[in-house]
């Protein structure tokens, strides 16, 4: 369920999702806040177990088997952002999914700042 | 396939000031929206929503990425346009290389909020005045002065629906950014 933007006041109309997320965690409680919503998240196909997942979580084994921020994976999912982290860290814990974040040093990294202002000039 | 470094951009600013727009006219792809539940921080209701007084609230937040290189996807993540939001703001904000807060002129107060919080934060920002209509009637310093921000804090103005326009104001964001790591602000403390 990938909504366009631009239609933040629907907020509170939103329809519930049909599992609330507590249910898709199993009701468990994982620390995922340290997983920025650009971390890039990708699947390990070292043996191919993520496909014995179910649901929500092949879901997003399927999706990331090219690296995509967990912003893009709530988005694309229909999930919301709060499931992802909690998804993602489980299933980071179980090896399924690598996750690569850190972008606290880069963004104070001159020289990868240089690069962005390179490629922003690139653009016409 | 390697995996590409991410950095993220905040698009800051009051409600329907162009922030959105400024996303989609720059994002290489369609801009995406995920929710996001929160807890509210204040007890004031903005009179564009009128929500009952709750705990928790489902926003939306849209964002769009842009491939800077082989290695390098920078992400622009859109504020929800109420100040009351305070607490995602914090999750959008944190480990960001800075951040673009969007003024319309003709409705400065709505951006109080935004320059407040980067100000705090102490996070780089450039404010970007949105020319909807191709003009300015106030001069850029009569802005700083309405909106008090410091001096080395960079002002442009700019066009939400124009990709070159957009990509100028995020080179001015970034050059900021550039300094701020070479030489550090000291911030006066008033």
């Amino acid at each position: 369920m990938t909504r366009v933007a631009g239609d933040h006041e629907r907020k509170s109309e939103t329809r519930p999702s049909a599992v609330r997320p507590f249910l898709l965690t199993g009701g468990r409680v994982v620390a995922a806040t340290d997983l920025p919503l650009e971390a890039q998240v990708v699947t390990r196909e070292i043996d191919g177990s993520w496909r014995q997942l179910s649901f929500e979580r092949r879901d997003i084994a399927s999706l990331c088997r090219a690296p995509i921020s967990v912003a893009e994976v709530a988005a694309t999912l229909g999930l919301q952002v709060g499931t992802v982290r909690v998804l993602v860290s489980e299933l980071h814990a179980a090896g399924h999914l690598a996750v690569h974040g850190a972008s606290t040093e880069a963004s104070r990294d001159p020289q990868i700042l240089e690069r962005v202002l390179r490629g922003l000039r690139a653009i016409s | 396939m390697s995996t590409p470094v991410p950095l993220k951009i905040v698009i800051a600013g009051g409600f329907g000031v162009g922030k959105t727009t400024t996303v989609a006219s720059i994002s290489e792809i369609d801009p995406l929206s995920t929710e996001a539940e929160m807890t509210e921080v204040s007890s004031t209701v903005d009179d564009a929503a009128l929500l009952p007084d709750k705990h928790t609230t489902t926003v939306a937040m849209d964002f769009g990425c842009l491939t800077i290189d082989q290695n390098i996807k920078l992400y622009l993540f859109g504020t929800p346009g109420q100040d009351r939001f305070g607490f995602l703001w914090d999750d959008i904000a944190f480990g960001a290389v800075g951040a673009l807060v969007i003024v319309d002129p003709r409705r400065l107060d709505d951006c109080f909020p935004a320059v407040d919080y980067f100000e705090d934060m102490d996070l780089p920002f450039v404010v970007a005045v949105n020319l909807f209509d191709g003009r300015l009637t106030h001069g850029l310093e009569s802005i700083r002065w309405a909106l008090d921000v410091d001096p080395h804090v960079p002002m442009v103005t700019f066009d939400a629906r124009d990709r070159v326009s957009v990509r100028d104001a995020l080179i001015a964001l970034v050059d900021n950014a550039i300094r701020r790591v070479q030489q550090p602000v000291t911030r006066l403390v008033h």
